[in-house]
């Protein structure tokens, strides 16, 4: 190849086989790629069983813009102005399974700020809602007896009105 | 159907909650009770949040929430936690976190540097510990007149509210690199004392009665050493970034994606995650060896502070000195 940016490629493995040729500097927003760099373990592609093709598009969508760098200071301005705008449309996805798988693929290749970005959005679309709601969300087994549940309910009354 | 997002991507999400979604999700589950509750995620709440000035006062424990970071003073440090609002400086009390027994809401607004507050308080009859409310230059927090501070018949250690001379909040400013510790009495300790409390207080904790750990005191007093706890403060302990020596117990250990262990050590005075690299386990032993209940020494341990409220350790084979087995025997280990 003849780029002229001479950066090279590393070679990414979805769990579903898919892969994925990523600029080694747009990769290394990744914590876990970083590392894993470092001890020379990204010779052949890297495989990546815990994330799906569709998530993994995502995610190098998210760090390739992430990695897009300003030339000078009014450049800079705009460039923040573009990047909150972008974070805001990204975490509009349509399906919420894809913010969580999301969430999980953020903690599992640690790039802590669309872990941040992710996080936040699944509080801010579930802040208003029912603590039972709240459990199907997260399928979590209430494991309070009706009257611990009472007790706590009654604790924090003030903040049910 | 999404798969479920584990406990502790939960938490990080928890901690993006506005705190009246909070306090109402404590009837989620008693373990986002429990960590809705627990200390270490209040400290991280309050240095997340930093918009508002809103304060919740929970049971034993203080809240500080939407806080500007540059108004907290100290640090929140069991088993005390001191802040600032404003211009008034509030320390609550006690160890334990658990019981929400009281709470206290405080709901400030901040005009030209004047703090107003109103505050909703519901002491339960059991609170057996004092919440001490030290106000900066009088006048600058105001009760609303549906305030109720008062403390139950039973309750052993009243809540009082002590005006302060003037100069404390400057000298509280002066002391913000360092940390409040202050015994029962509410009289700042050393922390040499503090420490010693400590040591005191884990007679009664089993996991410092184990062969393992008795084995690992041994070997560290043999060498000319002494075990001290620095987890539960280690921005204190801390030298260029690195802890010269932690002597720990294994609480929980679990293998991560990339065959590394994440741990959480417990030591005298406090428990932190780590992480355990994975080339380590394949060397010598170690690797069966550790599980939990097991105790490590280390030296030179780097941490990694990504904010300021959180630590994680890093163990490698270099800074290893000994691991021991959960079932060490007294007696058998130095041999």
């Amino acid at each position: 190849m003849s780029s002229s940016s001479s950066s090279k490629m590393i070679e990414l493995r979805s769990s579903d086989g898919e892969t994925f040729h990523v600029e080694e500097t747009v990769v290394l927003q990744s914590e876990t790629i970083k590392q894993m760099i470092d001890d020379d373990c990204a010779n052949a592609a890297i495989p990546l069983p815990n994330v799906t093709s569709m998530t993994l598009a995502k995610v190098i969508e998210y760090i390739k813009k992430h990695a897009e760098k300003p030339k000078d200071d009014d450049d800079k301005k705009v460039a923040e102005e573009d990047l909150k705008k972008f974070d805001a449309e990204f975490v509009k996805v349509d399906q919420e399974s894809m913010l969580f798988d999301l969430v999980r693929a953020a903690n599992y290749l640690n790039i802590k700020s669309l872990l941040d970005l992710t996080c936040q959005a699944v509080a801010d679309s579930i802040k208003d809602l029912s603590v039972e709601e709240v459990r199907k969300k997260f399928n979590i087994q209430n494991d309070f007896t009706p009257e611990e549940e009472a007790k706590v309910r009654k604790e924090n009354a003030w903040a049910f009105d | 159907m999404s798969e479920n997002i584990p406990f502790d991507l939960q938490l990080a999400i928890m901690n993006r909650l506005p705190v009246k979604s909070l306090l109402q999700f404590r009837t989620v589950s008693k373990s986002w009770k429990y960590s809705i509750d627990c200390s270490d995620f209040v400290r991280e709440y309050g240095f997340r949040e930093s918009n508002n000035c809103q304060a919740v006062v929970g049971g034993k424990i203080l809240w500080v929430i939407d806080m500007p970071e540059e108004m907290l003073v100290g640090q929140c440090l069991p088993p005390y936690y001191i802040s600032q609002l404003g211009d008034c400086i509030i320390i609550s009390g006690s160890f334990k976190f658990v019981d929400f027994s009281i709470i206290y809401a405080w709901e400030l607004q901040v005009d030209d540097g004047e703090v107003s507050c109103s505050t909703h308080v519901e002491p339960s009859p059991l609170t057996p510990n004092p919440v001490t409310i030290i106000p900066g230059p009088a006048g600058i927090v105001q009760l609303s007149s549906s305030t109720r501070v008062e403390p139950s018949s039973s309750t052993s250690n009243p809540v009082r509210i002590i005006p302060s001379p003037a100069g404390l909040v400057q000298r509280a400013k002066l002391l913000k690199e360092n940390v409040f510790i202050l015994d029962p009495d509410g009289a700042l300790m050393s922390t040499q004392e503090y420490m010693q409390k400590v040591v005191e207080d884990v007679g009664e904790d089993v996991d410092f009665n184990s062969g393992a750990w008795v084995c690992a005191t041994n070997y560290v007093n043999a060498l000319g050493g002494t075990v001290t706890g620095c987890l539960g403060d280690i921005d204190n302990f801390l030298k260029k970034e690195k802890l010269e020596q932690v002597v720990a117990i294994v609480k929980s250990c679990s293998p991560n994606a990339l065959g590394d262990l994440n741990v959480t050590l417990k030591d005298l005075s406090g428990t932190v995650p780590g992480t355990i690299n994975y080339k380590f386990l394949d060397v010598g032993s170690y690797g069966k060896d550790i599980t939990i209940e097991a105790a490590m020494i280390l030296a030179n341990v780097s941490v990694f502070t990504p904010k300021p409220s959180k630590h994680y350790l890093n163990v490698t084979k270099r800074i290893m000195v000994e691991v021991f087995r959960k079932d060490t025997v007294l007696g058998s280990g130095s041999g």
